[in-house]
């Protein structure tokens, strides 16, 4: 065997491992959803069939175009607020806190809730929002109400924010490394050559910002989109949202071709987003060098 | 009168110390001064106190009479050229230039044919539709260079700028810069580490240790009479040699370093046995060919350590007895002349220029 072809076979054997996982759990799943995706329901489960009726149901159905409708909703409010929380915080951080060590303490608070149990945080709000929950005891016992509001749980509002705590650091990270990368002495150019602070932000700052800020939004809006535990735990009957459906399709409901292409269609909206902000990202990419 | 005026200006850094020590000076409109001092000296501080970009501790900035210590750099008469050029990557070469008068909301027409003129004036108008990411080195410098003329500042603070290109294109810019300086007619105030270029383009130079202006003076005037050994080391190469006065007949003084004895034509007066130091230029000295010196030259003895050959200037090192070599630097005019040197490690005379010793008192580095 030539000393070539002992390379291939070497690389070849490097990459089975990963490509036969990728194949086994990724691409053989995702095939086997499409199949379905097509089939019938026929009482008491479902029969092979070629047919775009499941399709047509989330576009016909009024109840499943209304939980794409909310979870879009949903997911771009969680983006937007997470957003406008990230931002200056990263923004103080890069810009004002000088100390290197303080930086990376605040960076590390922010970061370290990551690495607690999603259903752990998620968990928290309903024991915040509730009625029993800290929030409204702390309201009745300074006389602010007279008696607990069950208004706080259990509807949109606290969906986003659960959902907004649960993945402000994916907005965070990436806005932070893109605000570090901006050499200071493009913003000292900025302000030599006689604009303000205001000017040399939005000229400069945020400009170069925005691949930070596109990857923020498309790590939150996706996370958001396909979240069901929130809604679960927090939710509430108007903040269904259309990964419980899923759920429930392919749960209590027993409809699995109705589910799996409820979950196609999910998978087409995430990959659009990601494909839209790849694009943004390679057009605003710069040689900050 | 002078458009710059800094008045005990005095700036510490954490962990650094005093970086800037007390700094008074004054820059005379249209003259290109430049701040010259190893790295850690307080040049780029001092120029960045000027810009405003630090706040001094102590002390005044004024800049053509109005004092600015308190204003913000957006508010300041003066414009700077960094030394990693600091181009805005998002924007094209002429947004770059344009940047300051397109945010002051300038006409458009009036924006427009002042960039073409700032780039005409650094040969780079056909690059105006250019990213920064598309331009070398020597072309981003070019565009630093508009972008902080295009409004005509009273005070151009060029912070090294030429330390990142390559040694050919350096010299080039050195002349450009001193053109571009005689045309525009305003103050340039330049900071830099190196010598050369600071005696090839300045009309003064001011010499910075640890954070003080040590000498300020033209550069023939630095080269050749420096006020201590430091500048004397720092402008050129010098040989220091400590020594003791040994006896003054009349302007004569008679000095010792170890086995050397020189005398050496001096006004000024010595105590017997004072210590003085000896600063000697490589190129006033000579290894002596014929058996009697020149009237005016003294000689002393070593033996030659090795001979580096530097293209135009041969320098050679000659043991003399003392802890450092003796350098001398012979010019390479003549074709041939290294093959008539000594070899290494042969006895040698070496005669120097009298006139060109400078004494300074005490001992250097101690």
């Amino acid at each position: 065997m030539t000393g070539r072809g002992r390379r291939n076979l070497f690389a070849a054997a490097l990459v089975s491992v990963p490509l036969a996982w990728t194949i086994v759990f990724m691409f053989a799943p995702y095939a086997i959803m499409f199949t379905y995706s097509f089939y019938t329901k026929k009482f008491p489960m479902f029969v092979p069939d070629f047919q775009f009726g499941n399709y047509l149901m989330l576009f016909q159905d009024i109840q499943y175009r209304q939980v794409f409708v909310r979870t879009f909703k949903i997911a771009s409010i969680v983006s937007l607020v997470a957003l406008l929380l990230a931002y200056p915080v990263a923004y103080c951080l890069v810009f004002k806190v000088h100390s290197r060590k303080i930086r990376m303490a605040i960076y590390m608070a922010i970061i370290v809730p990551l690495w607690a149990s999603y259903l752990l945080r998620a968990y928290t709000w309903k024991t915040i929002l509730g009625s029993q929950g800290v929030l409204n005891s702390f309201l009745v016992w300074s006389g602010i109400l007279a008696e607990p509001t069950p208004l706080f749980l259990y509807n949109q509002f606290s969906m986003v924010i659960t959902l907004v705590h649960i993945f402000v650091p994916f907005m965070f990270m990436p806005i932070f490394t893109a605000l570090e990368k901006i050499p200071r002495s493009l913003l000292e150019a900025s302000k030599d050559l006689g604009v303000g602070r205001l000017g040399t932000f939005l000229k400069v700052t945020l400009p170069l910002s925005v691949p930070g800020i596109v990857a923020g939004i498309t790590f939150t809006f996706c996370l958001s989109f396909g979240d069901f535990i929130a809604p679960f735990l927090v939710g509430g009957p108007d903040g269904f949202m259309i990964a419980n459906i899923v759920q429930s399709q392919f749960g209590t409901a027993l409809n699995w071709p109705l589910g799996s292409a409820i979950s196609i269609a999910i998978l087409a909206i995430v990959l659009l987003v990601i494909t839209l902000s790849d694009r943004l990202e390679r057009a605003g990419r710069l040689d900050l060098g | 009168m002078n458009i710059i005026e800094l008045r005990e200006l005095t700036k510490s850094f954490p962990g650094a110390g005093r970086v800037v020590d007390n700094v008074t000076l004054n820059i005379r409109e249209g003259e290109f001064v430049t701040l010259l001092g190893p790295s850690g000296c307080g040049k780029t501080t001092t120029l960045r106190l000027i810009a405003g970009f630090e706040y001094p501790d102590r002390g005044s900035v004024r800049v053509s009479g109005q004092d600015v210590t308190e204003l913000a750099p957006y508010h300041r008469p003066v414009n700077t050229v960094f030394q990693d050029y600091a181009l805005f990557p998002h924007m094209s070469v002429e947004q770059n230039v344009g940047y300051g008068m397109w945010i002051a909301r300038a006409p458009r027409a009036e924006i427009a044919a002042r960039v073409i003129e700032a780039l005409r004036m650094v040969g780079l108008q056909e690059k105006a539709k250019a990213r920064p990411a598309e331009l070398s080195g020597g072309q981003k410098q070019r565009v630093a260079l508009a972008r902080a003329i295009i409004r005509r500042p009273k005070v151009l603070l060029l912070d090294e700028p030429l330390s990142a290109l390559d040694a050919k294109l350096r010299e080039a810019m050195q002349v450009e810069l001193r053109h571009l300086h005689q045309k525009l007619g305003i103050t340039f105030l330049l900071v830099t580490h190196d010598q050369t270029e600071a005696l090839v383009m300045s009309d003064r130079i001011l010499i910075m240790e640890r954070g003080r202006v040590v000498q300020d003076g033209t550069p023939p005037d630095l080269y050749e009479r420096p006020a201590s050994p430091y500048v004397a080391n720092f402008l050129g190469t010098s040989n220091l040699l400590r020594a003791n006065v040994a006896g003054q007949d009349g302007d004569v003084l008679a000095v010792e370093a170890g086995p050397i004895r020189l005398r050496v034509r001096m006004s000024r007066r010595f105590e017997k046995t004072e210590k003085v130091t000896l600063a000697i230029r490589p190129e006033k000295s000579a290894l002596m060919t014929n058996a009697r010196p020149d009237p005016g030259r003294a000689v002393i003895s070593g033996r030659i350590i090795d001979h580096l050959f530097q293209g135009d200037v041969l320098r050679t090192s000659v043991d003399i007895g003392l802890d450092t070599p003796f350098l001398i630097d012979t010019q390479l005019a003549s074709s041939g002349a290294s093959q008539r040197l000594p070899p290494t490690g042969s006895e040698a005379q070496i005669s120097i220029d009298e006139a060109s010793i400078i004494i300074f008192p005490g001992w250097s580095g101690s």
